[in-house]
């Protein structure tokens, strides 16, 4: 009955069930009252709320990961600075 | 879409779901810290994939799907391993008296008195069939996970997870049938 409520019964067994329910009183009660169980679980459980910042730490993540996927597009302000001093040490041969 | 979009579509269809996923997330990490990592890293991967998203579709299910996968490769290894589900009829009472089906059911307007049940007695219910029980019967009837991807969660097989989820709802029909007694929802 369980496995009827929640659609989780293969072909074979969802058709052999369903011609047992057409002659059976007791197991269409079984299922109905099951099927509410469900229902008044599913409609009447709240759920236990997020805690406060938790929204705005997912934005900040999701900003510094659209700015990670924009990557080159995305100037530094330091590169003009930064750019020749890699190329003076590049001449020099040092490993940066 | 441009990133500004992406962000914007991402707030409008993802975020509005975050209590529910937090709420998924506390059940399968059981605590707030890991849960909310798990909601956290939930909520990139589906930033990150949000074009895989497809409009019009259950934006809930795809994000606990997210959340179910990520939660089995990267938490459950170590925060604990398999579960043993108990559901002990004389730890709670009310289950072993449980009421006869039809009593339940077939009331004179045809409509079962459950129904009327409040949301406390509800909550007051899935409290007393122990952690494990409420945690299958949440997962299975409030995320909406199927039978499968419930023994991956919990590191059982599938057959357990029927057999305890038809237990469980069993255990919660007799308590639920009990509150409607004392209310004077149902006839003795």
């Amino acid at each position: 009955m369980t496995a009827y409520v929640d659609g989780e019964l293969g072909t074979a067994e969802l058709a052999a069930l369903e011609r047992h329910l057409e002659i059976c009183p007791d197991c269409r009660c079984r299922v109905a009252d099951e099927l509410r169980v469900k229902e008044l679980v599913t409609r009447n459980h709240a759920p236990s709320p997020a805690p406060a910042g938790l929204r705005a730490r997912i934005l900040s993540t999701i900003a510094r990961a659209a700015d990670e996927v924009a990557g080159p597009g995305v100037e530094s302000p330091l590169k003009p600075l930064v750019a020749p001093f890699f190329f003076v040490a590049g001449l020099l041969g040092w490993r940066v | 879409m441009d990133e500004k979009q992406r962000q914007e579509f991402f707030k409008q269809t993802a975020l509005p779901h975050l209590n529910a996923v937090y709420d998924s997330a506390l059940r399968l990490a059981g605590n707030e810290a890991d849960a909310e990592d798990l909601a956290q890293t939930t909520f990139l991967k589906a930033f990150r994939f949000i074009e895989k998203f497809r409009e019009g579709t259950d934006c809930k299910a795809w994000l606990l799907t997210i959340l179910k996968n990520t939660f089995i490769n990267q938490y459950r290894k170590r925060t604990r391993g398999p579960v043993t589900i108990e559901l002990d009829e004389e730890k709670f009472p009310g289950v072993k008296d449980r009421p006869s089906l039809t009593t339940t059911i077939e009331s004179a307007t045809g409509e079962s008195e459950l129904m009327g049940m409040l949301d406390e007695e509800v909550e007051e219910a899935l409290g007393s069939i122990g952690e494990e029980s409420r945690k299958i019967v949440l997962l299975s009837d409030v995320d909406g996970f199927s039978y499968k991807e419930i023994a991956e969660i919990m590191g059982c097989p599938v057959g357990t997870v029927r057999s305890r989820l038809s237990r469980a709802r069993r255990a919660l029909r007799a308590l639920l049938h009990r509150y409607a007694l004392q209310r004077g929802m149902l006839r003795k």
